[in-house]
């Protein structure tokens, strides 16, 4: 249902921002890369990037309200509604959007590495497969080729131990999941804080702000507030 | 402007804001995601399927050809590159034991010139030399060697397919494309529960923010709870009905707390009351 038209209507809303989004609608609000292989099979652009992983560095204007978009939104809205809504976002933008912007690049980069290591030790398993096999045809035909087989199946086995060596550290996958986690809990406080939902609707002025400041910050140390009133905080060890 | 109608006005832009960037934003996200998913699950399936049926036709024809051609008393060629190789592997074995000199092959080799030991009989007679000429032109007529070839392809290719078609298996599971749809959509459908009780104009201000909270506050869960566990539990939200009754309460509270100071600004302490606990859909 939209704010002014139920959503079974047949009816198009009255208020067109308001409306459903078509399924070529708006395109969600990412930092990531749109264009990304963008001409290729849709497998292919899922695989992970193999060189250095870009953007490199979180997109510093990187915003989850589009500002043009959002301009044209309030056009009919009083003006100092707009004052408020954009205080809020203003402030936001510090305490909230800058930790969200780092927590987002760094669950995609994690993603990103994960998904890399992952399709590495899948090729290294594929190749052991082939280079097994090849060694058992030429041991038929070509037994004096033997030790080359011998040897691609030495290094393919070396290989997996190096990758397992240089990616045990620390696991990508936790990585990636903690901060996605975070940066999504993140997003929804920023429409909570916006909106005025619990607990940002009892508090006012610098309360509200400080309560804000608290929160983003317990967030983003992995310790997540209750997110409506009768929910319990949780705390993230970060394990997966 | 009054303070009422200040806050219908700011409950009215956030709520159009809400709908736009958070609703919206991740009503698309989803469904492009869900529809670019399906279609990289069923590419990769079509792979996985091509190389299973590569495998299996590969090592059919290698089995057909060779039965047809390359055995003793093969069907299509009465096992004449059966013969031709036993042949040829005799002349290696001639040349490894000197018996033949290196450059000597089937086409120039017009007799054996080998004797029985003890006896200095030549071996190689008129039959003996009929027979090599009949193998040098089986060599010139059949295409063993072609066949042969086209074999070790196909050998090969029974070895390499299965191995490819496993990798991409392998990736199917990493990424959880159909799974990943499946959550997905299952969010997709809870969002559509969450729209539905957005505030409409018709109604009074507590209503009106009572609807509001509960659009804004369902959609955050099912966004949530998605992202909690990747929408394994994405759960129905609660019904609109909970909430007017929540804000009645909370109405009710404000009214008895107008002069009795600040209030605990970190609302994470404060003990869960039975009003404040939404139900579960």
């Amino acid at each position: 249902m939209s704010a002014q038209s139920p959503s079974t209507s047949k009816t198009p809303p009255p208020d067109k921002a308001l409306g459903k989004p078509e399924q070529d609608g708006p395109a969600p609000v990412s930092q990531g890369r749109p264009d990304f292989r963008k001409r290729l099979p849709v497998w292919i652009q899922e695989l992970p990037q193999f060189g250095k992983f870009k953007p490199s560095e979180p997109d510093p204007t990187y915003q989850l309200l589009v500002k043009k978009d959002l301009e044209a939104l309030l056009v009919d809205t009083p003006e100092e509604v707009r004052e408020r809504i954009f205080e809020d976002l203003d402030f936001m933008d510090y305490e909230m959007l800058r930790l969200f912007r780092q927590r987002d690049h760094l669950a995609k980069f994690n993603q990103n590495r994960y998904r890399r290591r992952q399709i590495f030790f899948l090729a290294l398993a594929v190749l052991a497969t082939l280079v097994g096999s090849l060694q058992v045809i030429s041991l038929n035909s070509n037994p004096e080729i033997m030790p080359m087989f011998a040897f691609l199946e030495t290094l393919v086995a070396l290989l997996t131990a190096f990758l397992a060596a240089i990616g045990g550290r620390e696991s990508p996958q936790e990585l990636w999941l903690t901060n996605r986690r975070r940066a999504e809990q993140m997003r929804r406080e920023y429409f909570r804080y916006l909106t005025r939902m619990p607990p940002y609707d009892e508090v006012t002025g610098y309360q509200r702000q400080m309560l804000l400041s608290q929160r983003a910050a317990d967030i983003n140390r992995g310790m997540y507030p209750q997110e409506a009133p009768g929910q319990q905080g949780v705390v993230d060890d970060g394990t997966v | 402007m009054a303070p009422s109608d200040f806050d219908r006005d700011h409950m009215r832009a956030v709520g159009k804001i809400f709908q736009r960037f958070a609703l919206e934003d991740q009503r698309s996200y989803w469904q492009r995601t869900s529809d670019k998913y399906r279609k990289a699950a069923g590419q990769v399936n079509v792979i996985v399927a091509v190389f299973a049926f590569l495998t299996g036709f590969s090592a059919a024809l290698a089995g057909l050809l060779v039965s047809a051609y390359l055995v003793d008393g093969s069907f299509a060629n009465q096992g004449q590159c059966a013969d031709l190789q036993g042949s040829q592997n005799l002349v290696r074995s001639l040349k490894s034991l000197g018996v033949l000199q290196e450059g000597q092959d089937l086409e120039t080799l017009e007799s054996l010139d080998v004797t029985i030991e003890g006896s200095e009989t030549q071996l190689d007679d008129a039959a003996v030399e009929a027979r090599l000429a009949g193998l040098v032109e089986m060599q010139g007529t059949t295409n063993c060697d072609f066949i042969q070839s086209v074999v070790n392809i196909l050998m090969i290719m029974a070895v390499v397919t299965p191995a490819i078609g496993g990798a991409f298996t392998t990736l199917a599971s990493l990424y959880q494309w159909d799974r990943t749809v499946s959550i997905y959509n299952g969010a997709l459908e809870n969002l559509e529960v969450a729209d539905s009780q957005s505030p409409l104009e018709g109604m009074d201000d507590l209503t009106y923010k009572a609807a509001l909270r509960a659009y804004i506050e369902n959609t955050l869960r099912v966004m949530s709870e998605e992202t909690a566990q990747w929408g394994q539990s994405v759960r129905t939200p609660p019904k609109l009905e909970a909430f007017v009754q929540e804000e009645l309460l909370k109405a009710q509270r404000a009214t008895k707390r107008s002069n009795t100071g600040p209030i605990n600004m970190n609302a994470d302490t404060e003990e869960p009351g039975e009003a404040d606990t939404p139900p579960r859909g």
